[in-house]
């Protein structure tokens, strides 16, 4: 049976356009804010990513540590972040959530334990930033014993022997990382050479459903669009921000923006 | 162009070698650091280095360590990351340790020298926050009949937060790369530290020492703010060093374990670092700093 990530890219491959993958923190600015951003956007994004907060994420720039920050500061726990998907599941669920964090959550809530509430809450996918290959192939395998997407990472660093490694042992969806910097960085090297880089995966294995990511906001993303898939994260969460600031309410003013995105790869 | 999180000591060192060969050195430093160790940082101010206040955080090295890794990430095309401490990814402990362990190779010189072999009981005391200077204090003992103790920073006497977790019981969990015991609550997030001595507060510490600890090699105990400071005041008056508010968490144990032991047996305590960075906590805490 294919896996509901997988038909989401079949279904934006029938209508000729990317898949938009949104990212959004659990837990921010509340729980309930978070879910209703969830259930708004998912009218217009193919995919939703979704940050379980850590209070060292090496991997982000100053937005989604900021967007951490705001949901740890509420007291936002994993159980949660797992309350937060079964209840969106509970009126989307062909929409495919892929749950993105760091590895130390995990580990201490046990690996067995955590795809368990995974796979009962419905989680559909798992990024999990600091657990590079080879050392989450043991991992990848018990995500995928249990029809979970793990989804590995390529950067440009990465070369092309080790990506043809990690690409064999990848599952439905594989994210490219567009640029050396953190999340939410400004894009620093054109999208035409990205899209050089891009090809050049999609090489190694045409099949396989390519994601860019970092970098992407609504000025980039249409000269992207030849991509499988687009992920827009920091740029929604600076939304967050914006709005809070200026007290208007975060749920209409993201829809309005993930609504923009989804308009400008059609 | 290198970049390196410090609390002071190494930051130093490396802005001198940057200097030296005519490149480029940022250093990422907790805000709450750049304060309490002004001498380090005007050392390093000297030497054309630029550093780089990171104020996420507890504004301590744990938030300076994460803040240099991502700039690493975003630049390494063009930058070389340097890490002050046996902490992070695998290789830059092993670049670490290996540095820091010429002190080893000096000391069991002149443990030889002195004494004519290895003493039978000898004991090797030295801080551990990172855990870089007892690494390197160590190395060369290994194999021997040596007994290591590590000294945790235990913080303040009436305060819960430490930055000592290898004595305290933490588990251990994923911090900057690496497997660890390291202070964090029960979901995993790394919990706040607090110590007197901002070389030592850090709320993980080197696998090489938890490798050592769980093989029982060496012994981990830990030190308060009040009892470093008194082995601070004790041995810059009866010795004629001034220690670092680092290595006085050694010397607190040394003096502890002293009374107890007979004349056959050695200590040796690594002084790693000298007090004058600390000038103004010891100013803060004691009234005066006297040199």
């Amino acid at each position: 049976m294919k896996s509901k990530i997988a038909l989401a890219f079949d279904n934006c491959k029938r209508e000729k356009r990317p898949a938009l993958i949104t990212y959004t923190v659990a837990g921010d600015s509340t729980k309930e804010i978070s879910f209703k951003i969830l259930n708004k956007i998912s009218q217009h994004a193919d995919i939703l990513e979704l940050g379980f907060p850590h209070n060292t994420p090496i991997a982000d720039g100053g937005q989604i540590q900021g967007s951490s920050h705001r949901a740890l500061s509420k007291g936002i726990k994993l159980k949660d972040v797992f309350h937060i998907v079964k209840n969106f599941k509970k009126n989307n669920p062909k929409k495919p959530l892929i749950l993105m964090g760091y590895y130390n959550l995990i580990y201490q809530s046990g690996e067995n334990n955590f795809l368990k509430n995974c796979e009962s809450s419905g989680v559909d996918g798992l990024i999990i930033v600091d657990l590079p290959y080879p050392e989450n192939k043991d991992f990848a395998f018990k995500c995928k014993k249990r029809s979970i997407n793990f989804v590995q990472l390529l950067s440009p660093t990465t070369s092309i022997n080790r990506m043809k490694k990690i690409i064999k042992d990848s599952h439905d969806m594989i994210y490219y990382i567009s640029m050396l910097s953190t999340t939410g960085g400004k894009l620093k090297i054109s999208p035409r050479k990205i899209l050089q880089n891009y090809e050049k995966i999609k090489r190694i294995n045409p099949k396989k459903n390519l994601v860019i990511g970092f970098g992407i906001t609504d000025r980039t993303i249409s000269a992207l669009k030849a991509a499988d898939g687009l992920v827009v994260g920091s740029m929604l969460c600076k939304t967050i921000t914006n709005s809070l600031r200026m007290r208007q309410n975060p749920v209409t003013i993201l829809d309005k923006v993930v609504y923009n995105l989804k308009n400008k790869i059609l | 162009m290198w970049g390196i999180p410090g609390a002071g000591y190494a930051g130093k060192m490396l802005s001198m070698a940057a200097k030296k060969f005519g490149l480029k050195c940022k250093i990422f430093m907790g805000a709450k650091d750049i304060k309490r160790q002004r001498p380090n940082v005007e050392a390093m101010r000297k030497n054309n280095a630029e550093i780089v206040p990171v104020n996420t955080g507890s504004k301590t090295l744990v938030d300076a360590v994460s803040e240099c890794m991502r700039y690493w990430v975003s630049n390494c095309d063009t930058t070389h990351m340097c890490v002050g401490s046996t902490v992070g990814p695998n290789i830059f402990i092993k670049i670490c340790a290996w540095s820091t362990a010429q002190i080893s190779r000096e000391l069991i010189k002149q443990v030889k020298e002195e004494f004519g072999k290895i003493p039978n009981k000898l004991k090797l005391i030295n801080c551990v926050g990172g855990g870089s200077s007892a690494a390197g204090f160590w190395n060369e003992f290994m194999d021997t009949n040596a007994e290591f103790i590590g000294v945790e920073a235990g913080g303040p006497k009436n305060s819960k937060l430490h930055a000592a977790p290898l004595s305290n019981g933490s588990k251990i969990g994923i911090l900057h790369g690496a497997a660890q015991y390291v202070i964090q609550d029960k979901e995993g997030q790394i919990g706040s530290t607090e110590s007197i001595s901002a070389g030592l507060d850090y709320p993980g510490i080197s696998p090489l020492h938890c490798f050592l600890k769980d093989a029982k090699r060496a012994r981990y105990t830990s030190a308060s703010d009040e009892q470093a400071l008194k082995a601070y005041q004790l041995v810059s008056k009866l010795e004629n060093i001034s220690p670092s508010l680092e290595p006085s968490h050694a010397f607190a144990e040394a003096i502890k374990l002293a009374p107890k032991l007979k004349s056959s047996e050695v200590i040796v305590v690594n002084s790693c670092g000298d007090s004058l960075k600390d000038k103004d906590i010891i100013k803060d805490k004691l009234g005066s700093y006297i040199r």
